[in-house]
């Protein structure tokens, strides 16, 4: 082995597939949402940055970086919610119930109730992200800025990510409950 | 109703759809939601009216997540992810556990030294301690093995290297705690530093006393290192120590906040990785991916404690909880010792940040109410967040490890093993809680 390179290249990825080649339209939608997230992300950094650069050098500001910076942030956070919940990928307590959930029904009865509950969760907070969009939109509500910035598009964002998101837990208590009643089938990974 | 029966209900069945594996953002989310509507549709003495209560709830609930998300200064958590995805794609973090081999292999048990250094390394750019004993596991173990280490200490040294992002900045765990405790992420950054500076050293003198006492488990290293390599293996290193120095040396010369600290860190760790032809367009597009992934998982749980924070304040079980403790007349050491002893249950089945955020509204009222210090409180949390992630029966650490070399290795070898590095972090602890100046020096002659 080079003492200077490891020979084996370390596998710290999270072990999703995120290719377009396969999905439904859905779910290329939920995997395209993701990419405006990740555009999101680096766009922040580029924003902050920018920020810095322009106080260092030249004792100037950047316009509204304050909300600019909030609203990507909406973008980053609430769009890849259906596409890690298709993923399974939210993060639980393994450990009381994996003896059990060796056994596929448990194992999908499990499954299902995360699902149910997952609804249960977003249902309140979805309801209220479409009223607040409807007000932003109605009243031309705007930030404070040099910009002054709409507010409906992070509304928007934020009411789209959840929307999608319940659609997704939706048809994982469909497919889940299929699972406990009929048994695990082959089901498509994706819905059409 | 009364709104602290409520309180306790809700927190019972969050409890019980955590056994039940519902995931922990789900489960605090749908019990606040639900909790939080019923608090204000069940009013003590009046019938139940969920039309009545459905607006303020849903004002409420939609208030705490957008108004939570919608924020500059948490945009550090993305950045930072993001530049530790990016480092891991330029191979920086697995730079630093070559270069540590190279400089440690001769020393008795070098290489579990150089593992230790990696790790921290590796767990510190990335954020993550699950990731990196997955990923440093399959380099170091198989290295270790090759020179005749013993399964037990090539692995423990592994599981517990990866602790050591926790304190470390940039550690996500302290940007949470500082969020939801509303104390200054850069100066806990800063307070994390020297513990987890402590931490490192202790697991290597637990090495050298290891291997001192049965010099078979880690037999001497004969491969041949010149001085070039020496010098060519810490210059590799660059990009890693030109992190450190924007992180600490921006955030402690009060150059940068701990948000612009995480902006320059990504767009240096991308430029670097562009420029040293390291990070191709491919690999930049899944380091992004990925962090869009972590981040919505990540800020989901966050999200859900948001509600749940609201929701246990409305309902008042946080002055039940402290009226109890008060009551109990207990000593300030008492009480700190109860809470200890908490976590580290705790630690030993959830997950850190689950831990954590399921905690704090309850222990932070007391903690202030006993007039201590936040910033030090968050450094002893995140020690404890970190012991609990290699603590038997149930160290997530230890299983990935596990895992990772398809177990070939049995957990009870590695929590053999483990237990000699708890037995320093408990003694870091001590010391911690002993000496708060330890992590408040640095936070206190910040610039």
């Amino acid at each position: 082995m080079d003492p200077l390179n490891s020979d084996i290249q370390a596998d710290a990825s999270i072990g999703v597939r995120f290719t377009y080649r396969g999905r439904s339209w859905w779910s290329k939608l939920e995997l395209f949402l993701v990419d405006v997230a990740a555009a999101a992300i680096m766009l922040l950094g580029l924003y902050v940055m920018l920020g810095v650069v322009t106080r260092t050098f030249f004792e100037t500001a950047i316009p509204d970086e304050t909300v600019i910076v909030a609203e990507a942030m909406i973008a980053a956070v609430a769009l890849p919610l259906a596409f890690v919940a298709a993923d399974r990928g939210f993060i639980t307590v393994d450990i009381f119930m994996s003896i059990f959930a060796q056994n596929a029904k448990v194992n999908a009865a499990l499954n299902l109730l995360g699902s149910i509950v997952g609804v249960i969760a977003t249902l309140l907070i979805a309801d209220a992200a479409w009223e607040s969009l409807n007000d932003a939109v109605k009243d031309g509500d705007f930030y404070f800025g040099v910009l002054s910035l709409p507010e409906w598009p992070g509304r928007g964002m934020f009411f789209l990510g959840y929307a999608l998101f319940i659609a997704r837990l939706l048809f994982l208590c469909v497919t889940d409950a299929r699972d406990v009643f009929f048994g695990p089938a082959d089901q498509p990974q994706y819905p059409e | 109703m009364d709104p602290s029966t409520i309180g306790a209900v809700g927190f019972i069945v969050t409890l019980g759809l955590l056994v039940l594996r519902v995931p922990i953002g789900f489960a605090l989310m749908s019990v606040a939601s639900v909790c939080v509507l019923l608090v204000f549709a069940w009013r003590p003495g009046s019938e139940l009216d969920i039309a009545a209560g459905m607006r303020p709830a849903m004002s409420l609930i939609e208030n705490s997540v957008f108004g939570f998300i919608h924020s500059y200064s948490l945009s550090m958590i993305p950045m930072f992810i993001a530049a530790g995805h990016i480092a891991y794609h330029a191979r920086v973090t697995t730079d630093i556990y070559d270069s540590a081999r190279v400089w440690m292999s001769k020393l008795p048990g070098g290489l579990a030294m150089a593992s230790i250094v990696g790790c921290g390394g590796f767990s510190a750019i990335t954020g993550s301690s699950l990731a990196c004993a997955s990923a440093m596991g399959r380099i170091c173990v198989p290295e270790m093995r090759r020179f005749g280490y013993s399964k037990e200490l090539a692995t423990s040294s592994v599981a517990v290297g990866g602790t050591l992002g926790s304190l470390i900045p940039p550690s996500v765990l302290f940007i949470v705690y500082g969020i939801f405790t509303e104390t200054s992420i850069s100066k806990l950054f800063l307070a994390g530093a020297l513990p987890g500076i402590l931490t490192l050293l202790g697991f290597m003198l637990t090495i050298l006393i290891w291997v001192w006492l049965r010099p078979e488990v880690a037999p001497q290293v004969k491969e041949e290192i010149s001085r070039d390599d020496r010098i060519k293996a810490a210059i590799k290193t660059w990009p890693a120590v030109g992190l450190v120095i924007i992180i600490i040396g921006g955030i402690y010369g009060g150059i940068f906040t701990a948000t612009e600290a995480a902006a320059v860190s990504l767009v240096f760790i991308t430029a670097f990785g562009i420029l040293s032809g390291r990070l191709g367009w491919r690999e930049l597009v899944d380091s992004l991916r990925e962090t869009a992934h972590t981040t919505a998982s990540l800020f989901f749980i966050a999200a859900g404690a948001k509600i749940f924070v609201s929701f246990v304040s409305l309902t008042g079980v946080t002055g039940y909880v402290v009226d109890l403790v008060v009551s109990a007349d207990l000593s300030d050491w008492m009480i700190l010792l109860s809470i200890v002893v908490i976590y580290l249950v705790m630690g030993m089945f959830l997950d850190p940040l689950g831990t954590m955020l399921l905690t704090l509204p309850f222990v932070v009222p007391l903690v202030e109410g006993m007039g201590l210090d936040l910033i030090w409180f968050g450094v002893v949390v995140i020690k404890l967040l970190e012991i609990g992630l290699v603590s038997p029966p149930l160290g997530l650490n230890v299983f990935v490890v596990s895992s990772v070399v398809r177990q070939e290795v049995a957990v009870h070898t590695i929590f053999f093993g483990v237990v000699k590095f708890m037995l320093v972090d408990l003694l870091v602890l001590g010391m911690i809680v002993a000496f708060p100046i330890i992590s408040l020096l640095l936070p206190n002659t910040m610039g």
